[in-house]
């Protein structure tokens, strides 16, 4: 888990027409480890990915910011039904990678089939032959990932590949996923809107909310001692067993437009402890712990969301 | 840099990598049957130009299976040798519009901006044009033109309207599909993936782009070889004595009364023909929306 560092992003700044998505992140992974990047929808935590591989929409730019690949990037989409070319064999879309770079048809077909086998993909020689509507959604989402893998990526950029796919496919491509990380020391960001998802297969996650980073830190001590309050409502919302249906806690109000600039904190309005400081100062990353940072001014204090008891 | 141009080869069967229904391969089956007659008819009737005004207008008979025309001309053997001029024009009048179209709607797809306001500007003025005006400009050139090419005497000024009006369906058609093809993932996974901005047009979008112009293409053969047999019948086309549908149902048409097949077998030759077209059209459709 101390590899060297695969990938770096500094202050980027991802535009929308006037205003910014992403408002500044920073982010460092190293080879062999994943990091899982949380957030609601618009939060700019797909952008922040795209933005690394370099495949933005139309309209959208990249304002500010480094972004520095040490190797390849290759990245898996959500939607394994409109990822793959479907006038291609699926062999033929995995060798597109490898063939652009001048690697001979036959080779590159050969390394088609050794990836499918690789992603545990049954009968490789044979599926490497097939057109995409033949497969199912888990086997699609394989197939992309083998085509990601057939650029010799040194970082893996994971955009919500399982959101699409029941869950008992899910937990084989999360476990898929690690394995490719450990075996291949490949360096992996994992996005995803789902935390139970991003718990899985990320040692190290960063919560995103409108554009910013607002806490990061070791999974484990993310989830057991979040200290930013959208992380503790966020894991509030995960589902658990024993909590009947209808109790499920969600989180007040709406995330506010992306593109709209905040003095304070973005989360303010919808916060539980919020105070005249939060409208008026943004807050800045403060370490909780070594390596656990969160954006909030009350980090010191992560619990005490009720008011504290010395006062009455 | 391997080249393109081979790539492009493989292309279309890729591209057209559509199945046919069963009234498509009716279909195919009947074109099938107008592309033999069009081949190898001519060489099996006689001289459809060769007059013989003491026979004029007869009758079907063994001897003249459709009767003779106005001066003597024997009917099947024209009919026969209309086949080759309608086919042979109506595919190119297709695939010339569908060459230019396809270049121009890519380039105003794939680039946007100013390329695409000025290409698109240019479709709109050409489709407010009266196309009428153009094949009355062309008709007294096309009395006076040779053979070009593949194109047999009198037939390249009317090629040329076609080319020029022609392509702004298929600019439309290609540069819709473009845009619609440009935001899917498989093209930034194509993008991400490192490969260059030709190889991605010509694998990745192209091919997606095309099927939907195919099945317009194969229905233009019909829509062209209608247009010429209605400008030959008004008298604006193929230049006489060279047998073509159209211009055969005007010089009949004075006899409708009298000697009806002169005007009902170039008129069945054309709808039938229109017919198989749109048959496999519509199957290549209902198949690609399966």
């Amino acid at each position: 888990m101390s590899g060297d560092t695969a990938l770096e992003v500094r202050g980027l700044q991802v535009s929308v027409g006037s205003g910014h998505a992403v408002k500044g992140v920073s982010l460092g992974v190293r080879a062999g480890e994943c990091l899982g990047i949380v957030g609601e929808s618009g939060s700019g935590k797909s952008l922040t990915l795209r933005a690394v591989a370099d495949v933005l929409p139309r309209g959208v730019t990249r304002a500010a910011g480094d972004v520095v690949v040490h190797g390849r990037s290759a990245m898996v989409f959500q939607e394994p039904m409109t990822t793959l070319n479907p006038t291609m064999r699926v062999g033929d879309f995995i060798a597109e990678g490898p063939r652009s770079r001048g690697v001979p048809k036959r080779e590159a077909r050969r390394r088609a089939v050794e990836l499918l086998a690789e992603v545990g993909v049954p009968d490789p020689a044979v599926r490497a032959r097939a057109w995409p509507h033949q497969l199912s959604g888990g086997l699609r989402q394989r197939v992309m990932i083998a085509a990601a893998l057939a650029v010799e990526p040194s970082v893996l950029l994971c955009d919500e590949p399982t959101t699409a796919l029941d869950t008992t496919v899910q937990a084989q491509l999360l476990a898929l996923i690690d394995r490719l990380r450990a075996e291949r020391g490949m360096a992996v960001v994992f996005v995803s809107h789902n935390l139970a998802v991003v718990s899985r297969v990320a040692q190290r996650v960063m919560v995103m909310y409108a554009g910013r980073v607002v806490e990061e830190g070791p999974t484990q001590e993310v989830l057991r001692r979040p200290r930013h309050p959208y992380t503790q409502a966020l894991i509030e919302t995960i589902p658990r067993r024993g909590v009947a249906a209808g109790q499920l806690t969600t989180i007040q109000g709406a995330p506010p437009d992306p593109s709209e600039e905040f003095t304070g904190c973005a989360f303010a309005p919808r916060c539980a402890r919020a105070e005249d400081t939060c409208t008026s100062l943004r807050p800045p990353m403060l370490e909780a712990v070594p390596g656990h940072t969160a954006g909030c001014h009350f980090v010191a204090a992560p619990r005490a969301i009720a008011p504290s008891k010395e006062g009455v | 840099m391997r080249s393109y141009a081979g790539r492009l080869g493989s292309l279309l069967p890729r591209a057209t990598r559509l199945k046919l229904d069963r009234k498509g391969k009716f279909g195919a089956a009947i074109l099938g049957a107008y592309v033999l007659v069009a081949f190898v008819g001519l060489y099996l009737v006689r001289d459809p130009v060769q007059q013989d005004l003491v026979h004029r207008l007869a009758g079907p008979s063994w001897h003249h299976w459709l009767g003779t025309d106005s001066l003597g001309r024997d009917m099947f053997s024209r009919l026969i040798a209309a086949t080759r001029t309608d086919l042979r024009f109506g595919f190119l009048a297709m695939l010339i519009p569908l060459a230019i179209g396809t270049v121009l709607g890519a380039v105003a797809g794939y680039l946007g901006g100013i390329a695409d306001s000025v290409i698109m500007r240019l479709a709109d003025l050409v489709q407010s044009f009266p196309v009428i005006l153009l094949f009355l400009g062309v008709a007294a050139a096309a009395g006076t033109t040779d053979s070009f090419l593949l194109l047999g005497p009198g037939e390249l000024p009317i090629m040329i309207v076609f080319a020029l009006v022609g392509w702004v369906v298929y600019a439309r058609l290609i540069r819709s599909e473009i845009l619609r093809v440009r935001n899917m993932d498989y093209i930034d996974a194509a993008r991400g993936g490192g490969l260059s901005t030709p190889r991605i047009i010509v694998r990745h979008i192209l091919p997606n782009a095309i099927p939907q112009t195919v099945v317009y293409a194969v229905v233009d053969v019909g829509l062209a070889v209608l247009s010429l047999a209605s400008i030959s019948y008004l008298g604006l086309g193929i230049p006489a004595p060279n047998p073509e549908w159209g211009a055969m149902i005007n010089d009949g048409q004075i006899y409708l009364a009298q000697q009806w097949w002169l005007v009902v077998a170039p008129g069945i030759a054309i709808a039938g023909l229109g017919i198989a077209l749109a048959l496999i059209g519509d199957g290549l459709d209902d198949e690609m929306r399966r």
